[in-house]
């Protein structure tokens, strides 16, 4: 599929998420490899996101807001969402690893490693105000999604870095880089049961990104940003990552 | 209805206010007619014998209530083939890429008032009232794929506005699709 076959009618239904996975994950695609499709997915969510943003300038009724879980319930649902997953990838393995990219035994390692952070199992070192030049740390906060740590760890045995992304409601993004020139391939996204990863490799190193209850669509277009914005000429791609406001919706499980 | 029940549907209207009146207004342009179809819904709302028991059920329920109240307005207003032209017709300039916009809160506002009924009521249910494609299609009638449809040409329209009231086209993208 190139820009030219992208209908437009199907593009906007991805912005809303209304595709089914197996074509949300094809549009996903197509906006990792295509830097015109990929203008034209955050114009499209930016002006989704300015619409939605007009409620409150014509609303003069409050609505009262949801009250949030307790925390004791949070640290709960988390808890036992690693010891779950935990329990699932240790008998099971994962299934649908795509191919050729980073191998199963990375994947396995890196779910592992953001479970053991969504279960509280390491206290990550927080990162500092400015994040060192030498971390890949994009910009998202305007997709809602703020740098929480990076840390070293290793993915069947290479070494790697964790970056760590925190939520307003509670979605927790894990981008793992590992410093491993690789042949350049396609980009990988496979969704099961809940776990999202994504997998791609740049000139210098291979990424994936994991996430869990995520919106399927906002991981692909937050996948999607991230790739462009890896590339070596990735910096004058903060714009994509930063107009992504629209795509914020509360992670599940 | 009971007093209990009134109240009950009530609580049950209030998280819902926001959302309805501003797809009250984006239905009728402006806040005083956009005001006198809402409370009609609510009351009519709160007068029903019986209320759909599912929050989804319910919601679609009550901006169903609103689209009708706000139709047979229009309908007493004008000839109904005026407001069936309205909604068939695009009132689109000339299609513009929706890349090439520069967008802002301020000209999407003024962009928005520009488009057509059809057009402002489906960017409405689904960008402000957050309902799904198929909550779109059962609480109007018409087939997903054609929400699917709409809602695009809607952004296209809303696009071509952008585009119209800035002329600011990002640099290079016209060029690059010669």
């Amino acid at each position: 599929m190139t820009e030219n076959d992208l209908d437009p009618d199907i593009l906007s239904a991805y912005i809303d998420g209304e595709l089914e996975p197996e074509e949300a994950s094809r549009v996903a695609r197509l906006i990792a490899s295509d830097e015109a499709v990929a203008r034209r997915a955050a114009k499209l969510s930016e002006m989704k996101a300015a619409v939605a943003g007009m409620a409150p300038e014509i609303v003069v009724v409050t609505v009262p807001r949801p009250r949030p879980a307790s925390r004791w319930m949070l640290s709960f649902a988390a808890g036992a969402c690693a010891s779950l997953l935990l329990f699932a990838v240790a008998w099971f393995g994962l299934a649908r690893v795509p191919a050729g990219l980073p191998g199963d035994a990375a994947v396995r390692d890196a779910v592992l490693e953001h479970a053991a952070w969504i279960g509280g199992s390491f206290t990550p070192p927080m990162l500092p105000a400015s994040a060192p030049a030498d971390v890949f740390a994009p910009e998202m906060i305007a997709a809602g999604l703020t740098p929480a740590f990076a840390r070293e760890t290793s993915l069947n045995g290479e070494a790697a870095l964790h970056t760590g992304y925190v939520g307003s409601s509670g979605c927790r993004l894990s981008l793992f880089r590992i410093a491993r020139p690789d042949a350049e391939h396609d980009f990988g996204m496979s969704s099961d049961d809940g776990l999202l990863h994504a997998s791609w490799s740049g000139d210098a190193a291979s990424f994936l990104l994991v996430a869990r209850g995520m919106d399927e669509a906002r991981f692909a277009l937050l996948a999607g940003a991230l790739k462009l914005a890896s590339e070596r000429d990735g910096g004058g791609k903060q714009k994509i990552i930063a107009s992504l406001g629209a795509m914020r919706k509360p992670c599940i499980g | 209805m009971s007093g209990i029940m009134r109240s009950r549907v009530e609580r049950r209207l209030e998280p819902h206010y926001a959302r309805l009146f501003a797809y009250a207004v984006a239905l009728s342009r402006d806040r005083d007619g956009a005001q006198d179809v809402f409370q009609e819904c609510i009351a009519r709302a709160l007068d029903a014998r019986s209320v759909p028991e599912t929050e989804p059920a319910f919601r679609a329920w009550l901006f169903a209530i609103l689209r009708n109240i706000w139709i047979d307005q229009s309908r007493s207003r004008r000839r109904r083939s005026d407001l069936e032209q309205e909604f068939v017709t695009d009132l689109v300039p000339a299609p513009v890429a929706p890349e090439t916009v520069l967008v802002d809160a301020f000209s999407v506002r003024q962009a928005f008032t520009r488009l057509s009924t059809e057009h402002r009521e489906f960017l409405a249910l689904v960008d402000i009232s957050g309902f799904s494609y198929e909550e779109v299609a059962m609480m109007i009638a018409v087939p997903k794929g054609t929400v699917m449809s709409r809602v695009s040409r809607a952004r296209r329209a809303l696009a071509s506005h952008l585009g119209d009231a800035n002329v600011v086209e990002l640099a290079g993208h016209r060029e690059g699709r010669k």
